[in-house]
């Protein structure tokens, strides 16, 4: 199935959809020049997704899988991609950015606009500030690029934003790289979050001992050593 | 190298049974990313890499997991402050003192300096009051388990050590050890990729799967081997285990190649381009500005 283009393919539209993306990502997963994720047999799911996104948002299969990258589990454009998807896509002037504030403030911040082509209306993003990062724990993290490069940074929270609301069919609802390290920094992952309840669970501490026929538990005085109990 | 056992779970085999065991171990498949010839040379040597800092870490891996051996590996070297060298500035370069350390290490023994035996108890102090990584270790679990399973995309057969495993947490946990100078999260960051701890996560996850070993988590112990001997509990991230594994199966796919041709081949014989990292350029660049005329 191809769009008017005639270059993408609607992977899990059709059984045929599906046969021809399956031979596609195949020969894409032979390459070089795709990442990792998606070489070989492994690669292969990854790249019916990668197909599928791309036919959705009208953009080159390598163009995506070049910049979709996994953050903390989750698949995230590249902000510079975002932005290109945006400019590509001829709904709207190419997006633009107005800078606010003081320089070195925590006022000082950044919005993204651009122009409908189809009602000539001006779409203005929210203003992102110095102070948001702040607050919001984006530039307090060690190693954050807000603290070295916060004009690029701005930029491409500004974009985002901006995508998020005027066309989300190009984010596909996704975030970028840059929001989900800043959203990932500080916070445990599900399985380390599960990990720490268990730990923190006194019950569980020391190997339990259920008597079968009161049902009453018990502790054994010292903690249990080694016995091979692997739980299988 | 002896021949491996079929696979399965193997416990209380001697480190030194585990390391001969022809079978491919973390270790070896991060010096064959390297080049095959590395690899070869760490194969032929590896009982010569005890070096200090890895006594030290072998040392409080004991003290912690197996402490009924201790006695049975570890010695105190003699004691200098005694009558013997109190008289000497340099103690342990005396003949006496390195023939009475020669006797103890005939018998097999490491012989610890009395500062590393007071680090490893310290350490291990520090990690068992540690809230929850004192609860780790103490739980339901076993210490120094191997295990042997057959790759099932390259048919290689790997093995592996874990320090701990506990299935009693969430799931299941293989725990590590791992001694260090600096256990906060940015520096042991830096360890994670450097001594390849994501690729041994990676390794170690494959092997108790491919063996139903209940296991979702690598959790690793950092514990500093200095005062005051901080420790942090980490879960190696579900990402860094799949760049670990991706690294995994190019080391596994050309170790295959090496047993099958016989070929060690070391680095390239062509003329390669070096420059500078790649973060040299912003390192200098902020050096410069910094810098006043």
């Amino acid at each position: 199935m191809s769009d008017s283009k005639g270059t993408s393919v609607a992977v899990f539209s059709s059984d045929k959809g599906f046969e021809t993306g399956q031979r596609i990502a195949k020969a894409l997963g032979k390459s070089d020049l795709v990442p990792a994720a998606y070489k070989g047999d492994k690669g292969l799911p990854n790249t019916l997704i990668a197909l599928e996104l791309a036919s959705r948002i009208g953009a080159s299969p390598l163009m995506v899988m070049q910049n979709l990258h996994i953050i903390s589990g989750r698949p995230s454009w590249s902000s510079s991609f975002l932005i290109a998807t945006v400019n590509a896509s001829g709904k709207f002037s190419p997006l633009r950015f107005r800078y606010e504030g003081e320089l070195g403030t925590e006022g000082y911040g950044c919005r993204a606009y651009a122009t409908d082509a189809d009602t000539g209306e001006e779409c203005v993003g929210s203003l992102i500030t110095m102070r948001m990062a702040k607050d919001e724990g984006w530039s307090t993290k060690s190693g954050s690029k807000w603290k070295t490069m916060p004009e690029q940074m701005l930029m491409y929270r500004a974009a985002a934003f901006w995508t998020r609301v005027y066309a989300p069919e190009l984010s596909l609802g996704m975030h970028t790289v840059e929001e989900m390290m800043d959203i990932s920094a500080g916070r445990a992952s599900s399985a380390t979050a599960d990990l720490n309840a268990a730990l923190e669970d006194e019950g569980i501490l020391l190997a339990e001992v259920v008597d079968e026929e009161t049902g009453e538990i018990t502790e054994p005085d010292e903690p249990v050593e080694g016995n091979g109990e692997l739980g299988l | 190298m002896i021949p491996c056992p079929e696979p399965g779970i193997y416990p209380d085999v001697p480190m030194a049974t585990y390391l001969a065991w022809d079978a491919a171990s973390n270790s070896q498949l991060t010096y064959i990313l390297k080049s095959p010839a590395h690899f070869k040379a760490y194969q032929d040597t590896v009982d010569s890499f005890d070096t200090a800092a890895f006594q030290l870490g072998r040392a409080s891996h004991t003290l912690l997991f197996e402490p009924d051996l201790f006695a049975k590996e570890f010695t105190p070297e003699p004691d200098i402050t005694g009558p013997d060298f109190a008289s000497y500035a340099s103690p342990r370069s005396t003949k006496a003192y390195k023939e009475q350390v020669a006797i103890l290490e005939a018998g097999g023994l490491t012989v610890l300096k009395s500062g590393d035996m007071q680090d490893a108890n310290a350490l291990k102090d520090a990690v068992l009051a540690h809230p929850k990584a004192g609860k780790v270790v103490q739980s339901t679990g076993q210490a120094e388990l191997s295990i042997v399973w057959v790759d099932p995309e390259t048919g290689v057969v790997c093995k592996g050590r874990f320090d701990w495993h506990t299935p009693t947490y969430a799931g299941g946990a293989v725990v590590d050890l791992k001694t260090t100078v600096d256990a906060s999260p940015g520096a042991f960051e830096r360890a994670v990729f450097k001594f390849g701890y994501h690729r041994k996560g990676a390794h170690y996850l494959r092997g108790a799967r491919v063996l139903g070993i209940p296991t979702a988590h690598f959790v690793m112990i950092a514990a500093e081997k200095t005062p005051p001997y901080g420790v942090i509990l980490y879960r190696l991230m579900d990402d860094a285990v799949r760049l670990g594994e991706v690294q995994l199966d190019f080391a596994l796919a050309r170790y295959a190649e090496c047993q099958r041709t016989g070929e060690y081949p070391g680095y390239t014989t062509d003329v390669v381009d070096i420059g500078v990292p790649r973060w040299a350029d912003a390192a200098v660049e902020r050096d410069l500005e910094e810098q006043t005329i």
